[in-house]
């Protein structure tokens, strides 16, 4: 990039001249069904800011560009306010939730730091809050399912006829609920299936896939939740029959994966505490090499907080949190345990209206290492103007993902990791800046630029090359130390042409700069921008458009690769173009919603993961249901 | 198939003025069909005749029908023969030509699945495959009282397998309108 660039970015982000972030981009319910959502995953086809790869086009690696790590993402995600961490050997898949879309009320996209119930996620985060249910029984589910384009049909008995490509789904998502009053309780089940038998990656899955079936991966969860006296209890457990590609094993592993969660929350008056259990689980399937990767992390979490007024009308929250985190390898024989104790305050004062503030700092010790947390927000609500200030130094201890238990000497599988020389008592720190800016009444145009500054912060980086059957990756995994800087600016305006037609633009761009190849590298995008068009000429019909172009990416890890195998991995991936199509319907007074989804119309096969299969057009049927019986006291 | 789903929303928009009162009719229809062309395809197989069946009904704008086909190609050289189901639903636009005579040109999308003599891999169960088909066509009609119409109709399907299955269909059938009742228009308002 050019100095040229440089300055014009720090132009821009010194002077917020026409770029200010929005403080969250909201999906609604209704936006996902008129996009023909099927999977938690899909959700990021909507996103404005969010950047993701895939392998075989059902676990997505995502991150929020320009703000979180895209090969090691420290977004935190929060259902109906409790943190759940996802991480599994270094992913975060959305689609092993056992999360019902069809009862998801809203969801919130953070692409700059925020506070959420005490907790800095400074990555970003994912909100994504349940509605509650009606009064009375109800019974609502969601029912997709989809073919890719690209199967050779009868030619597969001809010279000129390849294998067949990726069925998706059938993906059935289903709740029952009952509501009285303020009590509820709420019963749902999943089931998906997704084929992976991309010519691209076929290869690879057979090599240790084995089953009487074609190669697919299947998932089930069953999830509970209920509101009872002002407490909300959440639980959840899916098992997923799995062929995950993990970059430091260079191939996919056939392992059932488990992720199980439960919670519990209460607030009143001034009182409130918040509890998580999760369990994620990996372990292998029977394969004829005997690849084995048992990985099993349990984790606790608690906060207790109260707030109190000062001053009057100024509020002061201040609570303690504790993470408790137990994981074990290698069927049981390694063990480690990783703690986290943070007390943290968060100060609103009262400043003349319209002008707004808060300010959070937290204290906390990460397996014995002290760290801080600052962060600042304040903003001017007249003028939608913003700006939030982070400060961040804790130890890599506070993360419990894939590096930092890496680097206590846990070795997941054969795979070949190297641990840099690391300092065990230097913090991992970042340094962010994000100004924000929201104009317009009937077209609203929201910018927003922001800077980040990483010290030692500590990842993985993969190098991957061919083995000697050129068949899957060699890879070779370091847990480095880094540092480096990256900028990032986007745009969205949202425009009602008429009652029936609404129209939005976006883009975002990040840049990251260092010189350390290894910080450069981990950061594969730069630029996305989109428009999305919905037309709703009845309130019972609707056509929704998505056109998105995502720039090249880069992937420094698949050089060697790329010269091994040159007409196959690329170090490079080119621009691709996305254009979705979703037509929905409303039947019986709502009882019934069916939409059609074209995915990739313009059929443009592309890659989004140089190990990966080829993403073509694909066509989706989704069938919505939702039967209420209203209770007497509501009727 | 981009042109075909581009098209959609571009004639939403623009014919509004044909606006009427949505689900008031249905129309059943019953047709023979015929594929015609000479493609890649027909190297290696024959095509038989088929049958198709049709419900239409007044949509915002135009008519919306639901469509469900078969047809069978049959082998003629050492490959195994498949008979193809073909379910759609689509649009299609109502032009008077005179008082009895009509055009419908109109759109469809859905899915085409083929079962073939033979599995189609070494895995157990798999005899079939389902790809993505959109079409596009006219169809003609003629009102010969009493609710009854008789009708014919060329239709172009694009079937999205690798390479592309190219179809030209000839078809003539018959058909009846009728009011739809109260419960089927609930159901679909």
């Amino acid at each position: 990039m050019s100095c040229l660039w440089k300055i014009c970015f720090w132009v821009l982000i010194l002077f917020g001249s026409g770029i200010s972030i929005a403080s969250a981009q909201v999906l609604t319910a209704e936006d996902l069904v008129q996009a023909g959502v099927a999977r938690l995953a899909d959700i990021l086809e909507l996103t404005e800011d969010w950047v993701r790869s895939s392998t075989e086009g059902y676990h997505w690696n995502i991150a929020p560009l320009g703000a979180s790590w895209e090969a090691s993402p420290d977004w935190r995600l929060f259902i109906d306010g409790q943190p759940i961490d996802l991480h599994a050997l270094n992913r975060q898949s959305l689609n092993v939730l056992p999360l019902a879309i069809t009862g998801i009320c809203e969801v919130r996209l953070h692409t700059h730091p925020v506070v959420i119930h005490g907790i800095l996620a400074s990555g970003g985060a994912i909100q994504i809050t349940r509605c509650i249910p009606e009064a009375g029984i109800s019974f609502e589910g969601q029912f997709s399912a989809g073919n890719e384009t690209g199967d050779p049909g009868p030619y597969r008995y001809t010279s000129f006829g390849g294998s067949n490509v990726d069925r998706t789904g059938p993906t059935v998502h289903s709740s029952l609920a009952a509501r009285s009053h303020d009590r509820f309780i709420r019963v749902t089940g999943m089931a998906d299936e997704h084929h992976a038998t991309d010519p691209r990656i076929r290869p690879r899955v057979v090599q240790l896939y084995q089953g009487e079936k074609d190669a697919r991966i299947l998932h089930r969860a069953l999830g509970l939740d209920t509101g009872l006296f002002g407490h909300s209890v959440n639980a959840g457990t899916s098992r997923v029959e799995d062929l995950m590609f993990l970059p430091f094993m260079g191939r996919e592993i056939p392992l059932d994966q488990e992720f199980s969660y439960a919670s519990a929350s209460f607030s009143q008056s001034r009182f409130r505490y918040s509890l998580s259990a999760s369990l994620a689980a990996l372990n292998t399937r029977q394969n004829p090499e005997s690849v084995s990767i048992m990985f099993t992390r349990r984790q606790l979490y608690a906060r207790a907080s109260t707030h109190a007024f000062l001053m009057g009308t100024s509020r002061l929250e201040y609570g303690v949190s504790a993470v408790l985190a137990d994981a074990r390898f290698a069927s049981g024989q390694e063990h480690d345990r990783l703690n986290s104790l943070r007390v943290d305050a968060t100060f609103a004062p009262d400043l003349r209206d319209p002008l707004k503030m808060k300010v959070l700092s937290a204290f906390s010790l990460d397996d014995g290492t002290p760290g801080y947390e600052l962060f600042a927000h304040a903003w001017h609500e007249e003028r939608e103007i913003g700006l939030r200030l982070l400060m961040k130094r804790r130890a890599l201890a506070s993360r419990i993902n894939f590096a930092s238990w890496v680097t206590r000497g846990h070795h997941p599988g054969d795979a070949e990791l190297h641990v840099q020389d690391l300092d065990s008592s230097k913090r991992e720190s970042v340094y962010s800046a994000d100004l924000h800016w929201a104009a317009g009444n009937m077209v609203r145009l929201y910018l927003s630029s922001g800077i980040r500054r990483y010290v030692n912060a500590v990842r993985p980086f993969t190098v991957s090359a061919l083995d000697s059957t050129q068949t899957y990756l060699q890879a070779v995994t370091g847990i480095i130390s880094t540092r480096g800087t990256v900028a990032r600016t986007s745009l969205r305006v949202h425009y009602p042409v008429t009652r029936h037609f609404t129209f939005g633009v976006h883009g975002v761009y990040a840049y990251p700069w260092s010189k350390m190849h290894t910080f450069r590298d981990a950061w594969h995008h730069r630029l996305q921008v989109g428009l999305r068009g919905e037309f709703r000429p009845s309130p019972r019909f609707s056509l929704n458009l998505q056109l998105r172009y995502v720039g090249s990416s880069t992937w420094h890890e698949f050089e060697r690769a790329a010269r091994d195998r040159p007409g196959f991995y690329a170090a490079q991936l080119p621009g691709t173009v996305h254009l979705h199509l979703t037509v929905q319907k409303r039947f019986w007074s709502d009882r019934l919603r069916m939409s059609a989804t074209m995915r990739n119309v313009l059929d443009h096969p592309h890659l989004t993961h140089p190990a990966g299969a080829r993403t073509r057009a694909l066509f989706q049927v989704t069938l919505h249901y939702a039967f209420l019986v209203r209770s007497r006291d509501v009727s | 198939m981009k042109y075909t789903l581009a098209i959609l929303p571009l004639t939403f928009i623009t014919v509004s003025c044909l606006a009427q009162v949505p689900f008031s009719r249905l129309a059943l229809r019953i047709q023979g069909t015929q594929n015609v062309n000479q493609s890649r395809l027909h190297d290696y197989w024959h095509p038989a005749s088929g049958m198709k069946v049709s419900a239409s009904t007044p949509f915002y704008t135009g008519d919306w029908e639901v469509s469900l086909g078969i047809h069978r190609f049959n082998n003629s050289t050492d490959v195994p023969g498949f008979g193809a189901l073909w379910i759609s639903s689509g649009w299609a636009l109502k032009i008077p030509v005179t008082h009895r005579m009509m055009l419908n040109p109109g759109i469809s999308i859905g899915n085409y699945r083929m079962s073939f003599d033979e599995s189609v891999t070494g895995y157990s169960g798999e005899q079939s495959e389902s790809d993505f088909v959109s079409s596009i066509g006219v169809l003609a009609s003629l009102d010969l009282g009493r609710r009854w119409f008789v009708f014919s109709q060329a239709e172009y399907l694009r079937v999205q397998t690798q390479p592309l299955m190219h179809l030209w269909f000839v078809s003539a059938g018959v058909g009846v309108q009728m009011n739809m009742g109260k419960i089927l228009q609930t159901l679909l308002e």
